[in-house]
């Protein structure tokens, strides 16, 4: 425990110096709010760019505070997801590049000490961003639309984060399996892609898909209701990220005893 | 163009200072930094010049020790 404390200390002061707790949180935030003021300045924006002819009307409806949160969501599902494999990628490969890990690992380090304590602090900076984001947007779609009872916005957020503790989890275990940090983020954002395509082309199948942990969050939004699909996903999404963790602590292990 | 003056300044102040303080803490990282990839003005520039996606690139690939 006193090892798991200090590795992640560790982690905790690079990610720091490395400015990712400043600026992950900061872009986060402008995604988030980037999409109710767009939707909520639509017609403006129409207006000025598209050079229509006098007199054209536009009837563009005001959406619900709740369909500007699903919207937000469906950013964070393409650029947020790809902004946080971005982020993870280096976090193995690198201290494995310079040397540094060797120098870990001398120390009476055990595998899973060293991956549980990476992911538990990238995943807290991920998840700080997030919630900060979708805070902020809430209240954006509060004061432009109108309000999201606050129970369903957390509750949303809640699976949501699934999503991220499951990413976080596939991209440390490409990480362990990989040396180049571009080929990392490739294969990740390969993999989570593959996911998500497939489950909304084989639906009947894919019930249990963390890809569909967004839709789950989006109907909760929509409806209002925690449905027992979102039940099922969740732990499904909780079990699979906990055997990737396994899996990466098992490669881990492996490279650590044939180094290099 | 009188549409540009009707934003509500309220809404979009936030959005703005949340990228100059991005790009400043850019800056100051670059600044701060012994060497980068790739010569230390082309990133100040890429930093200054391309809203959001230059710091974020930057902070991704131009460090040296990337943690």
């Amino acid at each position: 425990m006193r090892n798991f404390i200090v590795l992640f200390k560790k982690e905790m002061k690079e990610s720091m110096r490395s400015g990712k707790w400043i600026w992950l949180p900061i872009v986060m935030m402008v995604i988030g709010i980037s999409q109710p003021l767009t939707s909520y300045y639509m017609p403006q924006i129409l207006e000025m760019a598209g050079n229509l002819p006098e007199g054209t009307v536009i009837e563009i409806p005001m959406p619900t505070g709740a369909e500007v949160l699903v919207g937000t969501m469906s950013q964070y599902g393409t650029i947020g997801t790809l902004l946080f494999v971005l982020a993870l990628m280096n976090v193995i490969s690198h201290e494995r590049q310079t040397g540094s890990l060797s120098f870990v690992m001398v120390r009476p380090v055990s595998a899973l000490q060293y991956i549980i304590s990476k992911y538990i602090s990238q995943l807290s900076i991920l998840l700080v961003a997030l919630a900060a984001s979708y805070l902020l947007t809430w209240y954006y779609t509060t004061i432009l639309f109108d309000q999201v009872p606050w129970h369903l916005m957390l509750a949303s957020l809640a699976i949501y984060s699934l999503w991220i503790i499951f990413l976080t989890a596939v991209t440390l275990f490409v990480g362990t399996l990989l040396r180049n940090s571009g080929g990392i983020a490739g294969v990740s954002v390969l993999f989570l892609g593959v996911i998500s395509i497939l489950t909304t082309l084989l639906p009947k199948y894919m019930e249990w898909s963390p890809g569909n942990l967004r839709q789950e969050a989006s109907k909760i939004l929509i409806e209002g209701e925690w449905g027992q699909s979102a039940s099922l996903v969740s732990l499904s999404t909780l079990a699979l990220s906990i055997l990737f963790l396994g899996l990466a602590v098992l490669v881990f292990k492996k490279f650590e005893r044939f180094g290099n | 163009m009188d549409t540009l003056f009707d934003v509500n300044w309220a809404l979009l102040t936030p959005l703005l200072v949340l990228q100059a303080i991005l790009m400043a803490f850019a800056l100051v990282n670059c600044a701060k930094q012994e060497e980068t990839n790739g010569p230390k003005w082309m990133w100040i520039l890429i930093i200054i010049i391309v809203n959001i996606v230059g710091p974020v690139i930057y902070f991704l690939i131009g460090r040296k020790n990337n943690g």
